[in-house]
C-alpha cells in the first residue's frame, strides 16, 4: 500500500505521478509545476518555497486530497 | 463648447504650439472646431480616413492598436493638452490606431485642408509636429529594444531548461546540465551572440539564478529560470 503522506523531498514530479489527484492543488495554487520540466528535479519543499507557501501548508492540503482521492476511490469500489 | 480664452490656453500649452507667435496661434486657435465625446466611445478608428488632427483639451485618450490575435494592444495614454491623429498632416492618411475617450473628451481639431494651409503660412508648426513625432518614435524604439532583450533572455532560459530536462543531473546546489558546454554552444542554440549569453549568465549569476564556469552551468533556482522563460507573473 502506498504511504498517503508525500514527503518534503519528494520530487513534484513522483507526487503528481503517484497522487494525479493532487494535480488540482497547485492549480487551485496558481503555480506551474503541472506539466513543467523542472518538475522531476524540484522537491515539494523547494516548489513552496519558490511560490512562498509555508512547507507544512502545501503538504496538509497535498495530504487531504490524497486522503479523500482514496475516500472517494474506496467507495467506488465497494 | 469652449471659450476662445480657454482654447487660447490650451493652444499655449500645446506642445504643437510651441514657439510660435502670438499671433500664428490666435490664427491657430480661430481656425479650430470643437469636438466633444462621450466616454468610452472612439474618436477614431484604425484605418479610417485621418481627416483631423485633434488637440486634447479635456479628458482621457486611449491609444491602441488590434492585434492579430484579436487582442487589444495600448501604446499610450492621452493626457491633455498633447495633440492626437498627427498624422491627418499627410494627405491621404489613415488613422494607424484606434483612440477611445476613457473619460469625456473635449477636444479642438483642425481638418486636413486647414492644417495644411496653417503649415503653409507658419512653417515652425511643420518642426513641431516632427518634433512630437520624433519623441514618440525615440519612445518607441527603447520599447523595442526593451522587447528584444527580453526576448534573447527568454530563448536563453529556455534553451537551459530544455538541456537541463534531457542531461540534468540534480546536485546539491541544483540542477547540473552535465554536458561539457560553451558559451558559443549556448549562444548558438538561443540564436544569440557570445557576448550576450556572457552578459546575461553573469547576471543570472549576480542574482543565484544560475553558477558556471567555462564549460559547466548549474541551475541554481529553477523556479525562477522557468518564470523568466515562460513569462510567469512575478
Amino acid at each position: 500500500m502506498k504511504p498517503d503522506q508525500p514527503h518534503p523531498d519528494q520530487t513534484v514530479a513522483e507526487l503528481l505521478a503517484n497522487w494525479p489527484a493532487t494535480i488540482a492543488v497547485f492549480l487551485r495554487r496558481r503555480m506551474a509545476c503541472v506539466g513543467c520540466v523542472m518538475a522531476r528535479f524540484e522537491t515539494l519543499h523547494e516548489a513552496a518555497v519558490s511560490y512562498h507557501i509555508p512547507t507544512d501548508e502545501l503538504r496538509a492540503e497535498i495530504h487531504a486530497t490524497i486522503v479523500t482521492a482514496a475516500a472517494a476511490d474506496v467507495s467506488e469500489k465497494e | 463648447m469652449v471659450s476662445l480664452s480657454e482654447r487660447q490656453h490650451i493652444l499655449a500649452a500645446c506642445p504643437l504650439c510651441a514657439g510660435l507667435t502670438a499671433a500664428a496661434r490666435e490664427e491657430l486657435c480661430v481656425a479650430t472646431t470643437t469636438h466633444s465625446i462621450a466616454a468610452h466611445a472612439y474618436l477614431f478608428s484604425e484605418d479610417e480616413p485621418a481627416n483631423a488632427c485633434y488637440v486634447l483639451a479635456q479628458g482621457q485618450v486611449r491609444l491602441s492598436k488590434l492585434a492579430a490575435t484579436g487582442e487589444q494592444v495600448i501604446l499610450r495614454i492621452v493626457q491633455p493638452p498633447e495633440p492626437v491623429g498627427i498624422i491627418a498632416v499627410l494627405p491621404q492618411a489613415v488613422y494607424p490606431l484606434s483612440a477611445y475617450a476613457l473619460r469625456p473628451c473635449t477636444l479642438l481639431a483642425w481638418d486636413h485642408p486647414t492644417l495644411t494651409g496653417l503649415i503653409e503660412r507658419h512653417p515652425l508648426l511643420a518642426v513641431r509636429a516632427l518634433h512630437l513625432v520624433s519623441g514618440r518614435f525615440i519612445e518607441l524604439q527603447q520599447q523595442y529594444l526593451e522587447r528584444n532583450v527580453e526576448r534573447v533572455e527568454r530563448r536563453l532560459a529556455r534553451t537551459l531548461l530544455r538541456l537541463a530536462n534531457q542531461v540534468g543531473r540534480r546536485v546539491p546546489d541544483g540542477v547540473l546540465i552535465d554536458l561539457p558546454l560553451s558559451r558559443q554552444d549556448l549562444a548558438e542554440m538561443s540564436g544569440t551572440t557570445l557576448y550576450t549569453v556572457s552578459r546575461t549568465l553573469s547576471r543570472w549569476e549576480q542574482d543565484g539564478i544560475v553558477a558556471s564556469t567555462r564549460t559547466q552551468v548549474v541551475i541554481c533556482a529553477p523556479h525562477r529560470l522557468v518564470s523568466i522563460a515562460d513569462d510567469l507573473p512575478k
